[in-house]
């Protein structure tokens, strides 16, 4: 990175101990470094929900970029009354949306998740050593559980929210959220 | 209680991201609600199931390079826009004074203008031709008529 850059911060300042609506606000001054803070933040989440339509980890990954790129260039448009993550899932969808047009592979009927039937990608090898790691509680969700939890417990948000990201009901986001609580739950009592 | 009632109370633990008086007394005589608590709580601390995920240095340093051209167009703009802004303002001024001048040389009885609200409106009575000057022939203006209260009696 060049050292002239517009609206550079100081050097030393330490992006991690701030609030993600600060880093929002930086971002909107040019501060590229606040937003990069807000990528690291964010990644695991955009990547995972991406995943979980299937989508390859490396292709995951292109959107993941150009949806990161196209929030930068959008930012003034987020209102902060709103969840940044909603607004940082709706663009990684309408990316992934646009690329599968471009490829003519988009299906307007069947776009929708079913919560209840979540591909489960992973190596039958994967899933042993998944199972075999009691210790952790997150190992052997799926993508789209991780978001769940990610959205509802750490984002605190409306299941009508969570269901519109998801592609899904509010009742189906809220049963399958609850069950995947007792499925953690039996996990952690053991 | 029932299932759905403990399922509000969690989703409202969750919601409030605290656990208030009522559902810490409910937690005591329900072990699940207590279970699920607890596992909220260790959930919390222990990050979120997406955390895992990390960007690679290559994909901060492609992303941060693409900010920078993002930027540097941003404010491009923004530098172009204030120049625009800039340009018309002082044209703006600059006729502002032109057209003063202008109208202050047509006016050759008057040598400068005066910023008192007095002085303003003696000016602006001055140029105004409807007004009756002092010692002008009032008669050249028209006069309304009423008949005198003594013309009934009459």
């Amino acid at each position: 990175m060049s050292g002239t850059g517009f609206g550079r911060p100081p050097l030393t300042r330490n992006y991690e101990s701030f609030e993600s609506n600060d880093l929002i606000e930086m971002a909107r001054k040019g501060q590229k470094q606040a937003f990069s803070m807000l990528v690291k933040r964010h990644y695991g989440t955009v990547m995972y929900y991406l995943m979980g339509f299937g989508i390859k980890k490396s292709d995951a990954e292109d959107i993941t970029q150009e949806a990161f790129i196209n929030a930068f260039r959008k930012i003034d448009q987020f209102k902060t009354s709103g969840s940044f993550v909603g607004w940082l899932l709706r663009i990684a969808r309408n990316q992934h949306i646009d690329k599968l047009r471009k490829e003519k592979k988009f299906d307007t009927s069947g776009n929708e998740f079913d919560l209840l039937n979540l591909p489960d990608d992973r190596t039958p090898e994967a899933q042993v050593v998944s199972d075999a790691v009691v210790d952790d509680l997150y190992a052997g969700l799926k993508p789209q559980e991780r978001v769940l939890i990610e959205l509802r417990v750490f984002q605190q948000m409306p299941f009508s929210e969570i269901a519109e990201h998801l592609g899904s009901s509010e009742g189906n986001a809220r049963l399958v959220f609850h069950r995947l609580i007792v499925r953690l739950r039996k996990k952690f009592r053991s | 209680m029932t299932d759905k009632e403990c399922k509000k109370i969690i989703d409202r633990a969750i919601e409030d991201n605290k656990v208030d008086a009522a559902t810490e007394a409910h937690a005591r005589t329900c072990p699940k609600c207590a279970s699920t608590l607890a596992l909220l709580a260790l959930l919390k601390t222990s990050g979120s199931p997406t955390s895992d995920l990390k960007p690679s240095a290559a994909f901060l340093a492609s992303i941060e390079s693409s900010l920078t051209v993002t930027a540097a167009a941003t404010s491009l703009k923004a530098k172009l826009l204030a120049a625009v802004v800039g340009a018309a303002l002082t044209a703006t001024i600059a006729l502002t004074i032109f057209s003063h001048s202008s109208k202050s040389e047509t006016q050759p009885g008057k040598t400068s203008e005066t910023t008192s609200l007095t002085s303003s409106t003696e000016a602006t009575s001055a140029s105004n031709p409807a007004k009756p000057e002092a010692g002008a022939d009032a008669t050249a203006f028209p006069q309304l008529k009423f008949p005198s209260p003594t013309d009934e009696i009459k």
